[in-house]
Parts: C-alpha cells; sequence; structure tokens
C-alpha cells in the first residue's frame, strides 16, 4: 500500500518533471543541428554533431560573448546583493508593522510592479543624465534594484511574519539592540526566503532585456541577454545559430544554479535547525 | 519605551528601499498619469495637452476591450493553475525524504529561460509547415492541424504562460513548507493524521501569509504577461490572444504613441492595484502565532 | 551565530567593491569617439559589409575610436533607441536611420545636421550621388528649418515586388505571372499541385499592403493618405486570400518562415523585398517582377514599391564639437568603393558604382528597378505608424470578412488626423 502510494508520487512528480526538461533538451539537440535540419526534423536527435552553430557565434560583429558573461556577472550579482540587503532590511521593518500601515506600503509596491517598462525608463534616463551617470553598470544595477525591490520585499516579508515574535524579545530582555536581534537571529532564520528571492531577482536580471538596451548602449558593457537577441534580428531564421546562443546563455545559470543547491541546504541547516 | 523607539528605528530599516523605489518608480508611475493626458508619440520631447482624450478612446477600442478579457481569462486559470499545481507538488515534494533537491532544481528550468526563448520554443511547436506538434502528428500518419487560429490562439498562449512559472511558486511554497517545525509534523503523525488531512488542515492553513502573498504576485505577473505571448502569436489573429501586455507593447513601440499607451498602462496599474487589495482582503487571517 | 556576522561583513564588502568597480568602469576615459548607431548587426545581412567599412576607415584615421551601438530592426529596438536618445539629449554622432515618416521627429528636434552646403562645397563628392536618389532624403513640410533641405544622404536603397521561383512555374508550364490574369491562373495551378501559390504573412503584411494599394491606386493613389484605391487594394489581398492563395497559417506565421517557405521552393511566388535576394538559395531560378496589374487598377506595369528608406544623419551638436569628423566619417561611408561593398550584398545604390557579377535574381530585381517608370515609397513611411500598424493589424479581419476594408481604412484615418494635431 505504502509502496504504491509512493509510486504515484513519484510518477506524478516525474511527469511534471519530464514536461520542464524537455525544453532543454530540445534546445540543446536542436543547437547541434543544421538549420535546415531543425526545420525538417525538430524533434529528432542531430545526425552528425554540428558544431558549425557554436562556431558561428564567434563571427558575429562586434558581438564577444565571453565578454557578455562578465557583464551579466556584474550587473547580476550586484543587483542581487544590493536587493538582497535593502529588501531583507525592509521586510523585516515591514513584518512588525501594525495592519493598517503594512497595507499600505503593500499597496505601494504592488503598485510599483505594475509599472510598464517603457514608463520607466525615461524618467531613469533623465536622473542618470542629471547625475553623470548615463551608460554605467551602476545606471543598470540601481534600475534593476528599484524594480526587483517590491517584490523581494513582499516575499522575504510573509516569511519573516512566520518568525516568532518570541525569539526578537527573547533577545532584546537579554541586552540585544534592534540591530543586532536582525543580523544575529533574523536573518539566519530567514536565509531560506532571501535564498529563494536572491535566486529570482539574479534570474530576472540575467534575462532582462529592455532596460538592459536602453540604458546600455555600448556593446562592450552588454549582458549576454542582449547579445543573444541580437542574433535573433529582423533577417534571421538561423534557428541553428539561435538555439547554441540559447543554449550557451542557459549553460551557466543551470551550473551555479545547481552548486546553489549545497549553499541552500547548507544555509537551511544552520538556520533555525529545522529537518 | 522599548517599543517605541524600536518602532522607530524599524522605520529607518525601510527608508532606503522606499527612497530608491520612489525615485525610479514612482516618479515614473506620476509620469504615467501625466503623459496619458497628452498627445505624446515617437518618444519626442514635444506633447500637446489633450486631457481625456486618450481615455475616451480606449473605451470604443476593441483591441482593448479583447486584452482586457483575455488578461482576465489568463488571470483566472493562473491563480487556479498555476498555484494549484505548485501547491499541490510542493506538498508532495514535502513529503518526501529524498529527490527533492532534484525536483526543485528541475522545475525551476523554465523560469530561468527567457519568456522570449519559451515563446519561440512554442512557436516552433505550433507551427503549421514546420511545427513540432505537426510533425508528431504527420509520422503518426495524421493530418496536420492549424494550432492557431482565432478560436484557439488565446488557449494556445495560456498553456506556456502559466506553465513557466508553475516553477516559481512550486519553489516559494516550498520554502514556505519548510519552515513549519518538525515539531508540529511530529504532533500531527501522532495524532494520527493522514498525509492527505495533515496537508489541508495543517500546511495550507501554516503558509497562508505566503499563499497569499502569491496570489499577489500572479495578479502582478498577468497583467504583465508579454515575452512569451508576443512572440507566439503578437497577440493575433485578430486579436484572439491579446492581452494587456502586448497591446500596451503594441501601441507603445510599434505604433509609436507612447501617450495612448500610458494611459493603457494607467489602466493596468489601477485595475492591478485593485485587485490585489480585493485579494488581500479576502485572504486576511489572523496571524499564526507559534508556541515554541 | 557567529557565522552570520562575518558573512554580513563580506556582504557588505563585496557590495561596496561591486559598486566602487563599476563606477570607476564608467568614468575610465579615451581617445576621440565617435558614436555611431545603425541597424548593421547580429544577422542583418549588410553586417559583414559595416565590419569591413569601419575597419577601413580605422586604417585612414588610427586616432578616431568608432563607438559601435549598433541595434537590431527587430521589435522595432533601433526605433526606440533612436528616439529615446534624441528625447534625452544623449543623440549619437553619427547614425544610419530610417527616412520618412521616422525622421520626422528627429527633424522637429532641431538636431540634425543640414547637408546642403557641404553638397555644394564638395562637389567631387556629392557629384557621385543619383540625384533622384537625394529627392528621397529632401524633407518637404511645416517644420521651417528643414523645408527643402536633405537631412540625410542615402545610399543603399530597396525594391519590393513579386519574387517568382522560375523553375516551379516552368514546372508546371505557367507563363510568368505578367498580368493578373496569369496571375490568377498560376494561384490556382500551383495550388491543386499542393504548392503554396503565395509565401505571405496577413500578420506582417507590409509589403502586401503597400504593392496591392499601388497597383490599384497607381503612384497617385498610392501617395495620397486614404485615396479610395486604398480600400480596392486591401479589397483585393482579401479576394486573393479567398483563392486559398497564401499557407494555412498566414494569420500568424512570421515574414521570416513564410520566407523559407519560399526559399524551399514550398511556394511559387512572395511578395517581399530587396533585403531578400541575400537570403536567397536559389539565386538562378529566382525571378523578381512588378506586382500585375489589378484589373480596372491604375499603376503602370512598371510601377514599384522602393526608394530609399533610410540614410546617414549627422548630428549638428556633434559636428560642431568634434570639428567635422562625423561629417568625414559619412563622406566616406558614401564614397562609390564603400557602398559598393554593401550593394554587393543587397540593394540598390544611390551612388554610382560598378555593378559587376550579379546573380540572375539580383539582376532582375536591378532591371526592374531601372525600367520602373514610378518607383513609391512604402506607405508607412507616409502615415503615422499607429495607423499603419492599425491597418496591417486589422488586415486579417479584412481578409476573413469580419470587417470591411472601408471601416478599416475609416478608423486608420482617424488615428492619422488625430495625430497630426
Amino acid at each position: 500500500m505504502r509502496s504504491i502510494y509512493s509510486l504515484l508520487k513519484y510518477t506524478l512528480l516525474i511527469l511534471w518533471g519530464l514536461t520542464t526538461l524537455f525544453p532543454i533538451y530540445w534546445v540543446m539537440i536542436n543547437s547541434f543541428k543544421p538549420t535546415s535540419e531543425i526545420l525538417l526534423n525538430p524533434l529528432s536527435f542531430p545526425k552528425n554533431f554540428h558544431i558549425e552553430n557554436y562556431l558561428q557565434l564567434s563571427n558575429y560583429g562586434n558581438i564577444n560573448f565571453l565578454n557578455g558573461f562578465k557583464n551579466s556577472a556584474i550587473i547580476s550579482l550586484s543587483t542581487t546583493l544590493l536587493v538582497l540587503f535593502l529588501g531583507s532590511l525592509a521586510s523585516y521593518a515591514l513584518a512588525r508593522f501594525n495592519f493598517k500601515r503594512a497595507n499600505l506600503i503593500n499597496s505601494f509596491l504592488v503598485g510599483a510592479q505594475l509599472v510598464p517598462a517603457f514608463s520607466i525608463v525615461i524618467p531613469a534616463l533623465i536622473v542618470f543624465k542629471t547625475i553623470h551617470l548615463t551608460g554605467s553598470y551602476l545606471s543598470l544595477i540601481l534600475l534593476q534594484t528599484a524594480c526587483f525591490l517590491p517584490f523581494s520585499i513582499l516575499t522575504i516579508t510573509s516569511f519573516m511574519k512566520s518568525i516568532p515574535v518570541e525569539l526578537e524579545e527573547a533577545a532584546y530582555i537579554d541586552g540585544a539592540s534592534v540591530l543586532q536581534t536582525f543580523l544575529k537571529i533574523i536573518l539566519p532564520t530567514s536565509i531560506p526566503a532571501l535564498v529563494t528571492a536572491g535566486i529570482f531577482v539574479f534570474l530576472w536580471s540575467y534575462n532582462d532585456l529592455f532596460m538592459s538596451l536602453i540604458l546600455l548602449p555600448l556593446r562592450e558593457k552588454q549582458p549576454i541577454c542582449v547579445l543573444l537577441s541580437l542574433v535573433s534580428s529582423a533577417y534571421g531564421t538561423n534557428y541553428g545559430a539561435m538555439m547554441s546562443a540559447l543554449f550557451v546563455t542557459i549553460i551557466p545559470v543551470i551550473v551555479i544554479y545547481i552548486f546553489l543547491q549545497e549553499y541552500i541546504v547548507r544555509g537551511l541547516m544552520s538556520g533555525a535547525g529545522i529537518r | 519605551m522599548q517599543e517605541k523607539y524600536t518602532k522607530k528605528y524599524k522605520l529607518w530599516f525601510l527608508i532606503p528601499s522606499l527612497i530608491i523605489i520612489g525615485i525610479f518608480i514612482y516618479y515614473a508611475l506620476f509620469a504615467t498619469f501625466y503623459y496619458s493626458l497628452f498627445n505624446w508619440r515617437d518618444f519626442s520631447k514635444y506633447k500637446s495637452f489633450i486631457g481625456i482624450e486618450n481615455y475616451k478612446y480606449l473605451f470604443k477600442d476593441i483591441s482593448f476591450i479583447k486584452a482586457i478579457k483575455n488578461t482576465f481569462i489568463l488571470l483566472l486559470f493562473a491563480v487556479v493553475f498555476q498555484i494549484g499545481i505548485a501547491l499541490v507538488l510542493a506538498l508532495i515534494v514535502d513529503t518526501l525524504r529524498r529527490g527533492y533537491k532534484f525536483f526543485r532544481t528541475i522545475y525551476l528550468f523554465p523560469v530561468i529561460i527567457s519568456g522570449s526563448a519559451i515563446g519561440l520554443l512554442f512557436y516552433l511547436m505550433y507551427s503549421y509547415d514546420y511545427g513540432l506538434l505537426n510533425s508528431l502528428l504527420s509520422l503518426l500518419g495524421k493530418e496536420k492541424v492549424l494550432w492557431i487560429t482565432p478560436k484557439t490562439a488565446l488557449w494556445a498562449v495560456l498553456v506556456p504562460v502559466i506553465w513557466q512559472y508553475v516553477g516559481f511558486y512550486f519553489v516559494i511554497i516550498l520554502a514556505a513548507l519548510y519552515q513549519i517545525p518538525q515539531s508540529i509534523h511530529d504532533a500531527a503523525k501522532i495524532d494520527g493524521f493522514s498525509e492527505f488531512k495533515k496537508a489541508f488542515y495543517i500546511s495550507i492553513p501554516l503558509i497562508w501569509d505566503v499563499l497569499a502573498v502569491c496570489i499577489s504576485l500572479v495578479i502582478i505577473g498577468t497583467f504583465k504577461v508579454f515575452d512569451v505571448v508576443y512572440v507566439i502569436t503578437g497577440g493575433g489573429p485578430m486579436d484572439a490572444s491579446q492581452v494587456l501586455g502586448t497591446y500596451l507593447y503594441t501601441v507603445a513601440f510599434t505604433g509609436q504613441n507612447q501617450g495612448y499607451a500610458s494611459a493603457i498602462g494607467t489602466v493596468i496599474i489601477f485595475l492591478g492595484i485593485i485587485l490585489s487589495l480585493i485579494a488581500q482582503i479576502i485572504t486576511k487571517r489572523e496571524r499564526i502565532i507559534y508556541q515554541a | 551565530m557567529s557565522i552570520s556576522k562575518s558573512k554580513f561583513r563580506t556582504l557588505l564588502l563585496i557590495i561596496a567593491v561591486l559598486l566602487l568597480f563599476s563606477t570607476f568602469m564608467s568614468f575610465a576615459q579615451s581617445t576621440v569617439k565617435l558614436r555611431v548607431v545603425t541597424y548593421f548587426t547580429g544577422e542583418d545581412p549588410f553586417s559583414p559589409a559595416w565590419k569591413d567599412a569601419m575597419a577601413l576607415f580605422k586604417q585612414k584615421y588610427p586616432n578616431v575610436e568608432i563607438i559601435d551601438e549598433a541595434v537590431p530592426t527587430a521589435n522595432d529596438a533601433i526605433r526606440t533607441k533612436v528616439k529615446t536618445d534624441f528625447a534625452t539629449d544623449n543623440e549619437p554622432d553619427v547614425m544610419f536611420f530610417f527616412t520618412g515618416a521616422d525622421a520626422i521627429p528627429l527633424l522637429k528636434t532641431g538636431k540634425i545636421y543640414a547637408w546642403d552646403e557641404e553638397i555644394e562645397k564638395d562637389k567631387k563628392w556629392s557629384d557621385n550621388f543619383n540625384k533622384a536618389s537625394l529627392k528621397f532624403t529632401t524633407y518637404k513640410g511645416d517644420i521651417k528649418e528643414y523645408d527643402g533641405k536633405i537631412y540625410a544622404l542615402p545610399t543603399i536603397g530597396f525594391y519590393e515586388g513579386l519574387f517568382v521561383n522560375k523553375d516551379l512555374f516552368e514546372k508546371y508550364n505557367l507563363a510568368l505571372p505578367t498580368d493578373w490574369n496569369k496571375f490568377t491562373k498560376a494561384i490556382s495551378i500551383l495550388k491543386s499541385r499542393n504548392i503554396i501559390p503565395i509565401a505571405g504573412s496577413i500578420l506582417e503584411s507590409y509589403y502586401l499592403i503597400e504593392t496591392f494599394i499601388l497597383s490599384a491606386g497607381g503612384p497617385e493613389g498610392h501617395d495620397t493618405p486614404f485615396h479610395p484605391s486604398w480600400e480596392t487594394g486591401l479589397n483585393y489581398i482579401k479576394q486573393v486570400y479567398k483563392l486559398g492563395a497564401f499557407p494555412k497559417d498566414a494569420l500568424t506565421i512570421k515574414d521570416d518562415q513564410a520566407r523559407e517557405l519560399f526559399y524551399t521552393k514550398k511556394a511559387g511566388m512572395m511578395v517581399n523585398g530587396s533585403w531578400c535576394v541575400g537570403g536567397l538559395k536559389d539565386k538562378e531560378n529566382t525571378v523578381i517582377m512588378p506586382l500585375p496589374v489589378v484589373p480596372g487598377g491604375k499603376a503602370h506595369p512598371t510601377d514599384i514599391i522602393g526608394g530609399f528608406g533610410s540614410g546617414w544623419y549627422v548630428s549638428k551638436k556633434a559636428n560642431a564639437e568634434k570639428k567635422g569628423l562625423p561629417v568625414e566619417f559619412v563622406k566616406f561611408m558614401t564614397s562609390p568603393e564603400i557602398v559598393a561593398k554593401f550593394v554587393s550584398i543587397a540593394g540598390v545604390p544611390a551612388v554610382k558604382v560598378n555593378l559587376t557579377g550579379l546573380s540572375p535574381a539580383a539582376k532582375s530585381g536591378f532591371d526592374m528597378m531601372a525600367k520602373a517608370r514610378a518607383i513609391c515609397m512604402p506607405i508607412d513611411a507616409q502615415i503615422v505608424p499607429e495607423a499603419f500598424t492599425k491597418i496591417r493589424l486589422g488586415l486579417s479581419y479584412v481578409v476573413t470578412e469580419e470587417r470591411s476594408a472601408k471601416d478599416l481604412l475609416k478608423e486608420a484615418k482617424e488615428i492619422h488626423e488625430r495625430a497630426q494635431k
């Protein structure tokens, strides 16, 4: 009985897993096929391992993929750290507010997320022009931080709300200041929330095309996703190149994420001692 | 005394974030309201005031009305299925001793891949002459199907939009489930709760705060949906799959009418906040306080 | 517990370092820089020519650093970039951008350099231009500063027409579609043989709209916004659609997939432009000709859509600040040797160039352009983008008879007029 139940559970989970794995598999096998073969046999395993698609990527005019990765790393890591830093502070405050005030700030945050991207860009450009930061990494980092903070605050707050107030009160009684309580108790306990939010902020920053394109016009500063979009411009049906570019973009993220898993587990362990 | 002091101190924690959001986003938000009252095109410096003309036009605009209708349908399905499937998967994975890391990794894959890439994937799947689905059908000896028609377009894009972010909510819900202390699980076991009952009567109520936020996020996310839909159908055919996000883009960038697009943007913001507030009120619960 | 404190400190340190690093990067200075915006990047067929041209310029002017801010045309990315740059006083020094309706907002800012003086001064260079081509980049209108002036320099022009897979026509004993009857006959025969008669997208129907309207109204009808012949033109597209000429998924297929159908000989014809010549797999058996005149149409059989849709612009401010370097750059790019590089890939030159070694397909395109009685700039250069988008996206409603062409055009006209205020 037990094992049938278990089997059922695993089957369901694996079925869903297949759907999520399929696109990656599909992109990968197609990146080794020439475009004509992709169109004829989109599903099949490649006849030969055609690596031209990958070699072609280095031929695209002034597009340097390695540089793109470096830029993506600088931008996305900085944004993520900044968001988590400011966001965790803000969430702590918010999690302990009374209902009315919290609701107000809540609406403020929800509203912030609904502003369309094109509305954000022009005022931002004007601000950056005034403080002489146009075209710099910092301009994009600040703008992305502003865009991803609301989500992060909303999410981390909901986690922090379920941290028992008694823990903080115990710390105060022991004479800890607010800052100390935050650093030594709240932050460690919130690690799962921080990691979760952090992963998403990183991903969104990594994949953000529009803001990067407008705020960083210089090719040498552009992150990888912008470079990827250049590969599929108006005149392109070069699906082979698109697939290989896509795959090249995805791989680092998957690798980082798999390594991060270890950190997540350790974080959870050293947190509130759960499981 | 202690209470007041700590409350004020905590306010300072909030201020840096509010400042950054205030500068870049609230300035833009008010700018959106402002621009919607003007005839502003081509991102030009010169705009002429036209009051509520843009809004008057909105009411007559069939594409806009279709977009709202479609967005609401998408929203309904998203709340039910994105959160629903994520919840079920998370609850199941939570009961497992082994393998949760694996599932957590692979379920996030669609989220890792950008919306435009997912869009491209499905575009190539649905394509009539070269598509994946039709190739499969041909292999099985069946007739090729026209997957994207005015009747089916919305459903065709609904699938990838919903599917892509299930992993996102899955990870959030799973993390929330992880915060439930082991002691509660043990107590439930002792009291003889089956896994079903435990999930329904204990786990879900305990993560209600997080679920409420998820609903909020789904609302926000659906209103902004763009890449996936745009790449697959561009909003067509004949606005069958037009949603607020894609229509906004078309008006602002293809039609180059940013004044009108700002009016659409204002409506999006307005509707989004209202729906979110409603959702918040509906899901309000007493804060669960643990006894250590 | 002590983990968190030191971790926190390291986090702070990392953030500080990253922020400092990025600020530092933005302050690093360099030599004489020239900011150039074009769409020659990624998959754009002209990118290799552009690369060569820049390298040659570097040889001649080694102390100049060209900052290449090329942006693709896909999804109107370049339109947005250029327009936002101008709006925030951050306009590029030099750019190769669309002319016509897209130029107007830029001219309104008064930041564009006018070429008339330079053309008078440097006859050796300016005599290379085909005078007719310069007409396409001369502004006539309400902006006094530029009225009658040349605001951009054309180099590569384009044409739109009917591409025909000659070999398929020969296979099925069809005469080339030089008139409407032969055209409709070809459609029905090809269809019966399971060949898609016309590879076209109703979603991305720019070229269909323009060529059919020209065919119906002739240059006069085509060039007059919302002339009655526009309705006729759209109705003929509908007629052809109902004959089953287009692919089954014409309402949602993208233009590049449609082109693929033509390239792989799954379709007999397509209505497209000179930029496709570069992508043709079979350059021997492809013929390019004007779209046949629709019954009662006012066009001459040789009239075509074409012109010079893009040109080189220079920023007044940059030219003054950089002592004429931007202008020098553009003169270099519009010299016959450089233009030849671009033209050998695709397009029609505005400058007198030696054309040798052309494929039969490219040659037929050139001939079509040379023989044309009238060459009209496409409609999307004549009415505001929003109005044209309305027509293009509304075409699906028209061909499926959900709305009448008359109503659609009326709405588009209202949009166009509203924008004039």
